[in-house]
Parts: structure tokens; C-alpha cells; sequence
């Protein structure tokens, strides 16, 4: 069983610091690596807790170039074998079918990170956590220090003050499109003993179980390697916030008569979603959100099978479908449920200040732990890009090429632009926009400690 | 899209293995047919399937499937674990059927693309431009003709899932 000990405490629990960024390093000789990460290694907290919480604090994650680097001269670790031992996904630098996965048109991998570098040159990512924007500035200025010291390269960014990905996580959790965020969370039975819903295979790896086939299958160093460990998906997410609002401005004329008066963007923000802004869910307050917030989360879709109070494509529906009937393929792969992840991003920019565009870049960087790269985090990027989870969506109004209402990539090719609130008379239809795009993603092992440390140490 | 499946594998040519597969040929149509028949019917995923042997030395299997390869080979794989396991036992260098990653790293290397150029953007399981597939519908999914037609496929478990 998992020993909360091993696993790295961002895994385990939502950090309380608010002030965040993710560094992207490149190794130079070896040795320099192993000795930046050991000295990172002083500084990351165990799930465990006991240790004194410092100023800020810092968790590494690898990507498998990173790992295949450090691993090369450690006992019984063969890149070779881990490379056909691991995902397949994990170990690509860069995403196969990125069509499928909206990395198309202006979210297209060669146009990600400012198209200063490649996912494929990073070899590990430091997520730096502090109370406030002055601990952060101090943690990421030694961090660079040690890197410099130790011939480790900074991948920087020009759009971001500071040159990296860097934010907070707000406080009221309200992110820039207004929802208020985070009110999902899986409760994960770490210890294995049924005390919670969510089985810990669902994010740490080297525990396969049947119904949780998680590489490395086949017990032996690899599989002790990634163990309490788990997989990280860092998503930099740009948000069109302003389009996002001129797109409900533009809409309300289609939802006359159908949304209550005077409350017609609301109500179509909550259709594209799936949760009023207040992050009351519409299965439940589907005429207006309630005064005070509901944010009880136990609610499903199963009774709204047509999507007549929660569209099929809102967002929340498509990535975390609860109880909606999955295809037969799907139900046969995820025998305990659709897929759960982990999520511990920040948002970036300021927020929007008038309805006129002003430019200036906002969004979001989605950090989500999950054990199965292609099962979990790619299935919830590919429903959001094309809707066949669900037979429903094979008969009309709707189509098995339509998108997630908030996430959806429109210029994939042969997607359906439309969103669809049946409803007794003739559907109502709304014709998305693009309201985000991908601006760079990366995969990395968010190892345990021990695995760290014989990375950092050699032995 | 439809895609095509062309996975072709060399069959070892121990008298052991070749016994087998004269014994796999002689149980298929009682045994194995049925297995891959349920499941692929209640899928709505798949148009045509079948196993064909060259010569004793090579197995294909050959399906023209719709969706994503990453999103269903791992059903695929779930679904048809006797099937694949019974096959794979007769070929050279096959993985544990049991280890979703080994399958895929198998099934992509001993897919063979067919001659010619994808005309709809198909792709192979690399993720490479596919070969040609002919289609005599523009591409509509196995649901849009049984629909079409008609076919109503019962849904086996018509209990919620958790």
C-alpha cells in the first residue's frame, strides 16, 4: 500500500501557498543535474507532513528525457527497458495524434512556448510554491542560482514576467472566465482501505491492479522506480476571456424566450459550463443560480440523459461525465468509472478590466496527476475535442464531432461548432468560439522521494 | 474516419506452435468467432473483422474500425484478452497480452500500412499518414448506418456504471 512518506505532498494534498510558478530546466554533464536535484530535494515536502513548512517550497518532476539521463548508470534502470516498459506517451517528447487532442491550428505543438524551444528539449520541471510574491521571487532566484551553479539551462519564456509560468492561485477560487473553480475534487483512499471513493491507482503508478493495468505492468526496477509517483500533465492554457464575453453578448438574442429574462448570458454561461459562475451546478438550479453558492458536488447526470438541463457537451459533463451512460467501449476500459485526475495549477494575467480588449495575455496552468497518461489525461483532452462518450451524441440534435462548450479547439478538423440545449419545440443552437488555446503542454514523472534521491545521488 | 488494421504477424515455425495454430483454426469458428463477434458487435466501433493465416508463417488480423487508435486500442485489448492471448502465443517476440503499453508498442510495429494515401486524414497508430482505404459511404460511422438501417443493438449492461 502507498507510504504517504514516499509521495511528494502536491500529490497528496492542495499546497496553502497561493503564489506559484513551474521552472523548465535542461541538464548539461550529469553530475551538475544530480546535484541541483538533490539540493531541490532539501526543499520538497512529503505528503507525510512532519518537516517545517519553509518559505517556499519546491517539487521536481521529470520528463523521460530527464529520467533516462539520470537513470543511465543506476542498478538494474536501462533506459532501453524503461522506454518499452513505460507508456508509450510518457516516453514520446511529443504527443502523437495531436489532432485529436486540439494541438491544432494556432494550439499546434511547433507554435508552443513562444516557439522558443520544444517540449522535447526539457528534461525536468520544478514547481515552486511560496506564501507570497516575495518568498516566490526569492525561491525562483536561488533555484536559478543552483541551476547556473550546476550547468542546468532555464527554458524561459518572454510573455511571462520573470521568464517563467508563473501565477496564483486565486484565493476565492474565481478563475478569469468568472467560474468560481476547484469545487470537484476526488476524494482518493490513499491508504487502500476503502475509506474513501476514489481508489489511489487512479493517480500513483507501480500498484497494476486488473482493472487499473498501469505501466510498467510487469513487476522489477522499473516498476519499483515509478512507484508513488505519479504523472504530471503541465497544460499552459491561454483564455480568451473577452471573447468569451462578446460571445454571450452576441447569443442572447438565440436564447430569448427560452432563458429566463434578464438573466440570458448568465444562463448561457452556465449552459457552457455546466455550473453557474457562483459554481452551483445547473443539474440542480437549472432556472437561476441560488443566492448562496451550492457547492455540494454530489450530483450526477444520469437523470438528465438528454441534456436537457445540463448540455452534453458543458464542460464538467465532458470532463468528469460522473454517472452518464459511457459508450459500451468506454464502460468495458473504465470499469470503476471514467477518469480522475489531480489538479494543481494557477492562473496567470491580470483580470479583464472593461468588455474592450486590451491584449494582455491571461489564462491558466493546468498542472493534473493522474497514473495513466493515455487512459486519463489524454481521454479527458480527446472527449473535449470530439464527443463520442456518450451514444447520445450519435442522434440529433447532436453529433459525435462537437466539443467541449468552454475547451474545444474549433479549428479541428470536421469539429461541429455548434452547442445544443434540446428542448421541447426545436433545440436552441449556439455557435462557438475559440475560447482558449494550448500554448505548450509536457508530461513528466512527478517521482516519489526515494526514486529522486537515487537520481540525485547515483546509487 | 475509418481506419484500417492490418496487423501481421511472423508465426514461429516450431512444430509446437505450428500444432497450435492447425488447432486454433480448428476451434476458431466454434470458439473464438463467437467471442469476437459479441464484442465487437455491442461496440459500434467496428465494421468488418477477420483473422486470416499465409502460409503458416504469417497471422493477420484485419479490421476497418472508427475512432481514435489511442482511445480504443486499449478496449481492443480489454475486451479481447483470450482472443489476442491465443494469437499472440503463436508469434515471434509477442508481449504480455496482459500489459497494455507492450500490446501497443506491438500492435504498432506489426501494423502494416497498405499502399497508397489516406484520402480523409486516417492515420496509422504512430500516428504516420494511413495508406489508402476504400469507402463506399463517405466515411459514416457504423452507428449512422445501423441507425440508418434500422439496427438496434441492445446494450448488454443496462446497469449505471459507478
Amino acid at each position: 500500500m502507498p507510504d504517504l512518506a514516499r509521495i511528494q505532498s502536491i500529490v497528496v494534498a492542495r499546497p496553502p501557498e497561493r503564489s506559484a510558478a513551474i521552472l523548465v530546466l535542461r541538464f548539461g554533464a550529469v553530475e551538475g543535474a544530480r546535484t541541483l536535484l538533490g539540493w531541490i530535494l532539501d526543499r520538497t515536502p512529503a505528503a507525510s507532513g512532519g518537516a517545517v513548512r519553509g518559505a517556499a517550497v519546491m517539487h521536481p518532476s521529470l520528463t523521460w528525457s530527464g529520467i533516462a539521463q539520470l537513470a543511465r548508470d543506476l542498478d538494474g534502470l536501462d533506459p532501453a527497458t524503461g522506454a518499452e516498459a513505460l507508456e508509450p506517451w510518457f516516453v514520446a517528447p511529443l504527443p502523437t495524434h495531436p489532432v485529436e487532442l486540439g494541438f491544432v491550428g494556432e494550439s499546434a505543438p511547433d507554435l508552443w512556448w513562444e516557439g522558443r524551444w520544444s517540449s522535447a528539449d526539457a528534461d525536468m520541471t520544478v514547481h515552486v510554491l511560496a506564501a507570497d510574491d516575495d518568498a516566490l521571487d526569492l525561491a525562483v532566484a536561488a533555484l536559478r542560482a543552483e541551476a547556473e551553479r550546476n550547468g542546468v539551462a532555464e527554458l524561459s519564456l518572454a510573455g511571462f514576467a520573470g521568464g517563467a509560468l508563473r501565477g496564483r492561485v486565486p484565493s476565492d477560487g474565481v478563475l478569469h472566465f468568472g467560474y468560481r473553480d476547484g469545487i470537484t475534487r476526488p476524494a482518493i483512499d490513499w491508504a487502500g482501505e476503502g475509506s474513501a471513493p476514489v481508489d489511489f491507482r487512479e493517480i500513483l503508478l507501480g500498484y497494476p491492479s486488473e482493472d487499473y493495468p498501469i505501466s510498467p505492468v510487469a513487476p522489477g526496477p522499473w516498476q519499483d522506480f515509478v512507484r508513488d509517483g505519479t504523472i504530471g500533465c503541465i497544460l499552459w492554457i491561454e483564455q480568451h476571456v473577452h471573447a468569451f464575453e462578446q460571445f454571450l453578448d452576441d447569443t442572447v438574442a438565440a436564447v430569448r424566450g427560452v432563458a429566463p429574462e434578464g438573466l440570458e448570458r448568465e444562463w448561457i454561461a452556465s449552459r457552457i459550463l455546466g455550473r453557474w459562475r457562483n459554481g452551483s451546478p445547473v443539474t440542480r438550479w437549472p432556472d437561476e443560480p441560488p443566492a448562496a453558492a451550492d457547492t455540494d458536488d454530489a450530483f450526477g447526470f444520469a437523470d438528465d440523459p438528454d441534456g436537457a438541463r445540463c448540455p452534453l457537451a458543458a464542460h464538467i459533463r465532458l470532463v468528469n461525465p460522473r454517472d452518464d451512460r459511457l459508450t459500451p467501449p468506454l464502460r468495458a476500459k473504465f470499469p470503476k468509472g471514467p477518469p480522475r485526475l489531480i489538479r494543481r495549477g494557477f492562473a496567470y494575467g491580470p483580470p479583464i478590466a472593461g468588455p474592450a480588449p486590451d491584449g494582455v495575455p491571461r489564462g491558466l496552468v493546468g498542472v493534473f496527476f493522474g497514473a495513466r497518461l493515455n487512459e486519463q489525461h489524454r481521454s479527458v483532452l480527446r472527449w473535449m475535442q470530439a464527443t463520442t462518450i456518450n451514444d447520445r451524441f450519435g442522434r440529433a440534435p447532436y453529433s459525435g464531432t462537437m466539443q467541449d462548450g468552454l475547451c474545444g479547439v474549433r479549428g479541428k478538423p470536421g469539429a461541429d461548432p455548434r452547442h445544443v440545449l434540446p428542448r421541447e419545440g426545436g433545440a436552441v443552437e449556439m455557435r462557438l468560439r475559440d475560447f482558449i488555446t494550448f500554448r505548450g503542454a509536457l508530461h513528466v514523472l512527478t517521482a516519489s522521494l526515494p526514486s529522486l534521491e537515487r537520481l540525485a545521488t547515483g546509487r | 474516419m475509418t481506419h484500417a488494421l492490418n496487423l501481421t504477424l511472423p508465426l514461429k515455425q516450431d512444430p509446437e506452435s505450428q500444432k497450435a495454430l492447425a488447432h486454433l483454426g480448428e476451434i476458431f469458428a466454434a470458439e473464438v468467432q463467437p467471442k469476437i463477434d459479441e464484442k465487437l458487435r455491442e461496440s459500434r466501433l467496428v465494421h468488418f473483422a477477420r483473422v486470416v493465416v499465409i502460409d503458416n508463417k504469417y497471422i493477420q488480423v484485419i479490421t476497418e474500425y472508427e475512432g481514435s487508435h489511442e482511445e480504443y486500442t486499449e478496449w481492443f485489448r480489454r475486451e479481447l484478452t483470450p482472443v489476442f492471448a491465443a494469437i499472440f502465443s503463436l508469434a515471434d517476440g509477442a508481449p504480455d497480452v496482459a500489459d497494455p503499453a507492450s500490446f501497443w508498442n506491438y500492435a504498432s510495429r506489426h501494423n502494416v500500412r497498405s499502399l497508397g494515401k489516406s484520402v480523409d486524414g486516417s492515420t496509422t497508430l504512430s500516428g504516420e499518414p494511413a495508406g489508402y482505404l476504400f469507402s463506399a459511404y463517405g466515411g459514416r460511422t457504423v452507428a449512422q448506418i445501423q441507425d440508418g438501417l434500422g439496427i438496434v443493438i441492445a446494450d448488454q449492461d443496462a446497469s449505471t456504471p459507478a
